[in-house]
């Protein structure tokens, strides 16, 4: 009887400090993850950015305008005026 | 007197003690709510992560709108308290005039919230974040690109300054593209400078996308030829409304005049959608269904004579007359010539009823419904029709007004032999179910092939005709009403037709409003604009010519050895 109260005050003196340092650690991993989403989080928008504006860019590039452009101008594609039709 | 005085002291200070006990109990327990809350209100906020708006695309995949992240710049004037040098650095980095700045500053003085800069891009916003200005800061925020610009801005709409859809697809599916924001809590330091998140509440839900069954390449084709008759012809506007036979899906949808949805102020003039929200007179152009319901009674064909000699014919007060006496012609000829005797002559022998009957199964006078802010129902009404005035004048398009699409979606059921199919704008594929069957297949392909009369030579719109493809169609030419009633200077020029007349696979109506330089009829006005478009439209869907162009070349098809392969 003698060791049964040190020992449960051991125990729980034990305990208490896992439980503090599971905390710290909680706490710890928190901030980790919280500034890792951060992190994401301007990736995410840098991407998003990217996206758009690579979306707009090929918008742009493959518009029938354009396209009109590069055939008339740059490749000297004219529409055919004539029209014959071929048959096998 | 001194054991009085001492007991004083003592019963003061006990009193002192136990007061500030009992404060120190009161200010920790019964206010601790109050106070904790006034605490939070000063260094805890509630920021809202904006969510990103769908894209729009067209049928092919092709963006219509786009958000890209931006951000709002704002301060706490109250607070922030900028020097002359801050306000000019600050000026620089935000690509703001140093005045302008500086006037903003001192007229919200007072206030602790004003934007100083919507919409800065990312570069500007990571030039702002590294120069580090006290209790100036960034939200973010989307801002909307329509790269198709004009060409589509009544069909796409636009977003206001916070994001939410105002006008076409971006008000008529906000909901769906707008997406939730979410929500996060923040720990701010006196300077206002964000310490560390303390509650990330809710993840932002992002917009879905939205395909519309706009094709942007017609679409395209379709702006440009009606912009270059609009002001070639002096017109003050224009609408043109093309539509897939198969499906009921509208391929564009454009008018004149246009905005740039990039840059909305100073612009309302165009912004109005004129193909669904202007209802006009339609004139002839509802010839064929007049046509429709005389070959319905059974006691026409379309070699069926009618004498219109003298040219002219007279119902009640009214004088109904054609330009030329035609004489004797048949029902084919006399929609090919838009003659007006004949049909009023046909509307009169037939029942009260048939014509307003045959419209109404077609589409007129209803509500089309694709969703488009702004849509109107035109007006038709059967109630005056005893009256052989207004039953003959139905019969060549006046006493009622439609808006192009209507007149779009009456042509369509021409146009499916017979079927009414309702028109959509989005890209999913419509619901086969909706489809009703309105007219007998037959005689639909009969007025078909009267209408093509049209579009030849010596029809009243040689114009629309496209090489190699058969098509039909109707010219209508109503006077506007003016303050003293029809006008014989202002009119509307219509073109509606369909095209291959075979299988056919696209529907599409001009309207021309007021044009002014010489040629007037729709025959001359809007007919050609519905050719080009035509033409180039079947050439880019890869539309197999139907009919053999006059010079065809007999080629032996040679089979070619392929070499070098394997």
């Amino acid at each position: 009887m003698r060791f049964v109260w040190p020992l449960c005050l051991a125990l729980l003196a034990v305990l208490i400090l896992t439980s503090g340092l599971g905390q710290v650690e909680q706490a710890h991993e928190v901030r980790a993850l919280y500034s890792e989403m951060g992190q994401l989080q301007r990736e995410q928008d840098a991407l998003l950015e990217e996206h758009s504006r690579l979306l707009l860019e090929r918008g742009a590039l493959s518009s029938m305008q354009k396209v009109e452009v590069v055939a008339q101008g740059e490749l000297d594609m004219l529409f055919p005026n004539r029209v014959r039709q071929i048959q096998p | 007197m001194r054991p009085w005085r001492h007991y004083t002291l003592l019963v003061v200070f006990a009193a002192c003690v136990v007061g500030v006990c009992v404060r120190v109990v009161y200010l920790g327990v019964s206010d601790r709510d109050f106070l904790q809350g006034q605490g939070d209100a000063r260094s805890i906020r509630k920021e809202t992560i904006p969510a990103m708006r769908g894209v729009i695309l067209d049928r092919q995949g092709e963006p219509l709108a786009v958000s890209t992240p931006v951000f709002a710049v704002w301060t706490d004037p109250s607070r922030a308290q900028l020097g002359v040098a801050e306000v000019e650095r600050l000026a620089s980095v935000i690509e703001l005039e140093p005045e302008a700045l500086r006037d903003r500053l001192t007229a919200a003085a007072d206030r602790e919230f004003v934007y100083l800069k919507r919409r800065a891009p990312w570069a500007t916003a990571q030039r702002l974040k590294a120069a580090k200005f006290n209790h100036v800061y960034l939200q973010p925020e989307y801002r909307r690109y329509y790269p198709a610009g004009e060409t589509t801005a009544h069909v796409v709409g636009v977003t206001n300054i916070d994001d939410e859809g105002i006008e076409g697809s971006e008000y008529a599916f906000n909901r769906q593209l707008q997406g939730r924001h979410g929500g996060k809590v923040v720990l701010k330091d006196l300077k206002g400078s964000t310490i560390r998140d303390l509650d990330y509440v809710t993840a932002p839900v992002y917009g879905q996308d939205l395909s519309l069954s706009i094709d942007l390449r017609l679409q395209f084709l379709a702006y440009r030829e009606l912009k270059s008759a609009v002001a070639s012809h002096g017109a003050t506007s224009g609408s043109l409304v093309m539509v897939d036979a198969d499906s009921g899906q509208i391929l564009a949808l454009v008018n004149q005049p246009s905005y740039n949805p990039n840059n909305i102020p100073e612009q309302s003039r165009g912004m109005r959608n004129r193909a669904i929200t202007d209802a006009y007179e339609p004139g002839s152009t509802i010839k064929p269904f007049t046509a429709l319901a005389a070959l319905e009674s059974g006691r026409y064909r379309s070699d069926t004579l009618i004498d219109t000699a003298p040219g002219y014919f007279r119902v009640g007060q009214k004088l109904i007359q054609d330009p030329v006496n035609r004489q004797n012609i048949s029902l084919a000829e006399s929609l090919a010539k838009s003659s007006q005797v004949a049909f009023a002559k046909v509307a009169l022998d037939l029942e009260e009823m048939a014509v307003f009957d045959v419209l109404r199964r077609a589409g007129i006078g209803d509500f089309v419904g694709i969703g488009l802010p702004g849509e109107t129902t035109g007006f038709m009404t059967d109630s005056q029709l005893q009256y052989p005035v207004v039953q003959a004048s139905l019969a060549y398009g006046y006493g009622l007004s439609v808006t192009p699409l209507q007149l779009a979606q009456a042509y369509l059921s021409l146009a499916s032999y017979g079927e009414k199919i309702p028109l959509s704008i989005m890209a999913s594929a419509p619901d086969e179910t909706l489809r009703e069957r309105v007219f007998d297949e037959r005689i639909v392909q009969e007025v078909l092939s009267m209408m093509e009369g049209v579009t030849a030579p010596d029809g009243t719109a040689p114009g629309a005709a496209v090489p190699g493809y058969r098509v039909a169609g109707k010219t209508g030419t109503a006077r506007l009403v003016g303050p003293e009633g029809y006008t014989d200077e202002r009119h509307v020029a219509w073109f509606a037709g369909l095209v291959p007349v075979e299988q056919p696979r696209l529907v599409m109506v001009v309207l021309i409003n007021e044009p002014n330089a010489g040629l007037s009829g729709g025959g001359a006005v809007a007919a050609p604009v519905f050719g080009r478009v035509a033409q180039r439209s079947l050439r880019l869907l890869g539309v197999l010519p139907e009919v053999q162009i006059a010079d065809v070349e007999h080629v032996e098809s040679v089979p070619v050895a392929l070499e070098g392969r394997g």
